[in-house]
């Protein structure tokens, strides 16, 4: 294939730029349609003309899909669609059904933008950025790629996690893969590597949230220089500094934690269960912890069933006497002060690396210290005894001694409080974003 | 009962008493016994539902073609009167297996029924590719020991495409178990079982060389090179390399042909290609076949489609390893005598996989220490590291694989192409590579030429391939044997005049 010459046109503020996610924070909560969405509105706020772009599944929300559409407006929005997919292939990362791309290439034609912006494959399928690149080639156009998982790296959902015992994965390579998926030779996964790196090498611009997800693309074989490093940003909250100057429980006490983020497996959810369990066999029960989020559908079979139980003996325990765990559903991000304004730590028992964690964020945002693994790109964000506390990766154990130190340690959350910075904003992601990539 | 339905053979396998009395001259035959007295007894005198057998004997398949291949198998304890004759009868007339046409092998699950019995060949089956045109009716299939009559069975087989037939047989000749087995492939194969199999499939490969092509892609480019892939059982590969492959230096001249051996795949294949063409902006056709016509007669048919005198015979499983390998390769094809040349193809894992072939003669034994001879190819210092000599070293080879053949167009015709009696694949590179160098062309292997080859990834494998593999092995050896030298240089050809003449 022959590459027009690149042709960056500065200064040209009426640019139109295309932003492509997977799935809509509105319908399906998730860090990286968040990050995405949260660029979307700032960049509104720009001279630039931003578009969204979200994948949906059929089996999500079939009554969003319209016969012989695949793109299609969303709730009236104004420079909102969905792309309505169907026939992903998760091996390859390719779509089966090509008459969908020739519809893309049609909507790229007609909405003509001068960047675009994919936030994510999945969905969608590798062979788009090929679309992409043709298109952008044709009008001298910008494309990139933001990094979040390791989706074209790791087969086992990007996370980087090795499937037989749970233990983290610090390199990719097709005898190591193989050792994760047995039923799937070497082979395949060097043509995999393949068609992804083929697909990866179009794109002018890779933007990593974290330095950790840039370090973890170089070793795979991204040249650095074409990676830049933009933290996501977080739409502010008015008096969010009041917030996290607040002084807690009339008692004082610092014994209030809430987790954020989805109720899939990899979260480590059930490393926090096990905790709160040692906790009150060690003696310790006054504490409350909040449990927010959603996708419990997308979790495991076997997580699903221990969450329930959790839940059974939780609901058992309440029954008895003081509820001490809240399960508190999924939350949109505006219900974000008065969730945080009930706890005093955030936790983060993740047991994959994460490539940037939006909840860390939204913890800062509210002056939160952070309960965190001691792995990947919590180790970037948060350091230990500074601005948050680290417990080693899946252990439950650690994770309550850590919990009993941060309830009982006076003065622990005043002093690691005090050291929390805000979050970069959206803003100024935004800003950078216009400065450095498009 | 009607006279003209009476069974000779069924009557005196049914009746012994009778036998008895016509063995001993009492009677002249057993429709004199009817006549007199069985018709008044109420004997039964046709062939019936059942089987009647003097023996202990079964049948576990009876196919046939409208074509006119038939296959049967089963099992027979004839031990102590051997099977010679088995007859399968008609409306439309009769067919004579004789003893040589009859194909036996051990059986232990009929070792195991039989239990203190004498261990023997009790595997049974017969095989032919053209006994004419058939109509789908009922048959008889008679087996006789050379005293008589054994068993005969009345039995409406069950019709199959002649590929189904091929696949079917292929798969059983591949699965049948036995000792000094290699040795008994390839004695069935010498009497007769080659031939058939050929046969058949050379009917299958003429029914199913049609159907449409389809092209996409730039129109009206000037093309210099056309890589030419078969495709079976695994069309994902056809995006995969399209996207690969156009993104070598010195892509902009080529062309991609693939021909498809699953017609299963047909509309996944059109659309892929259609996408791939346009996303990848290359030209792309597509050859559908009615069939699996094998790798050969594939590759044939690709290449009356493809627009430029250099044809690139790629496997699916095949990419680039180097950004500049078609450069390179262009540089060597514009040598004079570089008609056909291999390249240095790599395993996935970095270790060389193909660094040119040669030929490999063995010997199989049989229990009475009959010798047969069997022509193998191997792989020079496959799965070493890419820095030993023969890795490294461009040279003349007595083979190269057809992973990846550089084959001018040409020479490819004057050759008529690949034998097409290598049924499936296998073996028939070797023979192409025996053949051009008949024609005065040596085999190059090119060492500057990397790709990766991940090979038998490209195709699904069945026992029929099996099956195939190893009569294209007897094939191969049954047209080559006779050469004293299959590894020298073209000198050998010259001094043995008769290996000439294997080339069509």
């Amino acid at each position: 294939m022959r590459f027009l010459p690149q042709i960056r046109v500065l200064g040209k503020m009426s640019r139109k730029v295309l932003l492509i996610s997977f799935q809509h924070p509105d319908l399906v909560r998730g860090g990286q349609q968040q990050i995405c969405y949260e660029l979307f509105a700032a960049l509104k706020k720009t001279q630039l003309k931003p578009i969204f772009l979200a994948s949906m599944q059929k089996d999500i929300l079939p009554g969003l899909f319209k016969g012989g559409a695949v793109i299609t407006g969303f709730d009236g929005r104004e420079a909102e669609f969905l792309f309505l997919t169907a026939g992903y292939d998760h091996d390859w990362h390719r779509n089966r059904e090509p008459w969908r791309l020739e519809i893309f290439e049609e909507f790229l034609r007609g909405s003509k933008p001068d960047v675009i912006h994919f936030h994510h494959f999945m969905d969608y399928g590798l062979e788009y950025f090929a679309a992409a690149r043709k298109y952008l080639d044709s009008v001298g156009g910008r494309l990139i790629f933001t990094l979040h998982e390791f989706l074209a790296i790791c087969l086992a959902e990007g996370h980087m996690v090795r499937t037989f015992d749970g233990s983290l994965c610090n390199r990719a390579s097709p005898m190591r893969c193989h050792q994760c998926f047995p039923n799937k030779t070497p082979e395949f996964f060097s043509m995999r590597t393949m068609w992804a790196k083929h697909h990866l090498d179009m794109v002018d611009t890779f933007v990593a949230t974290s330095l950790f997800t840039k370090s973890v693309y170089v070793d795979w074989g991204v040249r650095a220089e074409k990676i830049i490093h933009i933290p996501a940003g977080h739409r502010e909250f008015p008096g969010r500094a009041g917030v996290a100057s607040s002084p807690g429980q009339p008692s004082g006490k610092r014994n209030r934690f809430g987790f954020f983020g989805q109720l899939i497996d990899s979260k480590g959810l059930l490393v926090l269960f096990d905790a709160i369990r040692a906790l009150r066999h060690s003696g310790v029960s006054d504490f409350t912890v909040d449990i927010n989020g959603a996708n419990l559908e997308f979790a495991s079979s076997e997580f699903r069933q221990q969450y329930e139980a959790f839940c059974t003996e939780e609901e058992t325990r309440a029954k008895r006497g003081v509820r001490r765990v809240r399960f508190n559903g999924m939350y949109d991000v505006a219900d974000l002060p008065r969730l945080m304004a009930d706890i005093d730590w955030v936790l983060v028992p993740s047991k994959w690396a994460e490539t940037f964690l939006m909840v860390v964020s939204e913890a800062f945002l509210f002056g939160k210290p952070v309960i965190c693994s001691n792995i990947g790109v919590m180790l970037e964000r948060i350091q230990d005894n500074i601005n948050g506390l680290h417990f080693t990766v899946g252990s439950s154990d650690s994770l309550a001694s850590v919990m009993k130190r941060a309830i009982t340690e006076a003065d622990l959350w005043d002093r690691l409080s005090a050291n929390v910075l805000p979050p970069p904003t959206a803003d100024r992601s935004a800003q950078l974003h216009m400065e450095l990539c498009y | 009962m009607r006279l003209h339905e009476f069974d000779e053979d069924c009557y005196l396998l049914r009746y012994p008493d009778v036998a008895q009395k016509v063995r001993s001259g009492q009677l002249r035959s057993g429709r004199q016994h009817y006549i007199r007295y069985g018709f008044s007894e109420d004997r039964q005198a046709g062939v019936g539902a059942q089987a009647v057998s003097a023996i202990e004997c079964g049948f576990d398949a009876l196919k046939m073609t409208l074509s006119g291949a038939v296959f049967a198998s089963g099992w027979i304890n004839d031990v102590n009167a051997p099977a010679v004759r088995c007859i399968i009868g008609s409306p439309e007339g009769t067919a004579r297996f004789e003893i040589g046409d009859i194909y036996r092998h051990p059986r232990e699950d009929i070792e195991a029924l039989l239990r203190s019995r004498a261990r023997g060949e009790h595997g049974l089956w017969i095989f032919n590719s053209s006994l004419g045109p058939l109509k789908p009716s009922d048959v008889d299939v008679s087996l006789y020991a050379a005293e008589g009559p054994l068993s005969k069975i009345r039995s409406r087989p069950e019709l199959i495409t002649d590929a189904e037939m091929r696949d079917l047989v292929l798969g059983f000749f591949s699965t049948r178990t036995g000792r000094n087995l290699q040795h008994a492939d390839v004695s069935d194969l010498e009497r007769g079982l080659g031939n058939e199999f050929i046969e058949l499939n050379r009917r299958i490969v003429r029914n199913n060389k049609r159907v449409g092509v389809g092209k996409f892609g730039p129109k009206g480019r000037r093309v210099t090179k056309s890589l030419v892939v078969c495709l079976y059982g695994a069309p994902e590969f056809l995006p995969l390399q399209v996207a690969l492959f156009s993104q070598s230096a010195r892509s902009g001249d080529a062309e991609f042909v693939f021909v498809n051996n699953s017609p299963e795949h047909n509309e996944f294949l059109e659309r892929e290609a259609k996408q791939s063409a346009r996303l990848y902006d290359v030209p792309v056709t597509v050859v559908h076949t009615g069939e699996n016509i094998g790798f050969g007669a594939a590759n044939n048919l690709a290449v009356q489609h493809a627009g430029s005198d250099r044809l690139l015979l790629i496997n699916p499983d095949v990419f680039p390893k180097d950004a500049d390998w078609m450069k390179r390769h262009d540089d060597f094809a514009s040598i004079r005598d570089r008609k056909i040349f291999g390249a240095r193809l790599y395993y996935n894992d970095g270790s060389a996989m193909h660094a040119g072939m040669h030929f490999v003669r063995s010997s199989v034994v049989d229990e009475n220490s009959v010798r047969k001879e069997l022509l193998s190819t191997e792989h020079f210092s496959k799965g070493f590291p890419d820095w030993v000599d023969d890795v490294t070293t461009t040279r003349i080879v007595p083979a190269i694989t057809g992973a990846f053949m550089s084959i001018d167009r040409r020479h490819f015709e004057r050759l008529n192409g690949f034998d097409e009696d290598f049924v499936f694949g296998h073996y028939e590179d070797g023979d192409f590579c025996l053949r051009s160098r008949a024609a005065g062309q040596p085999i190059w292997y090119c060492a500057d030429v990397k790709l990766w080859h991940m090979e038998g990834k490209g195709s699904k494998n069945l026992p029929s391939h099996d099956g195939a593999k190893r009569l294209n092995r007897w094939y191969l050896t049954h047209k080559w044997s006779s050469l004293a030298d299959l590894n020298g240089g073209n000198e050998v050809f010259a001094a043995n005049p008769g290996a000439r003449q294997n080339v069509p």
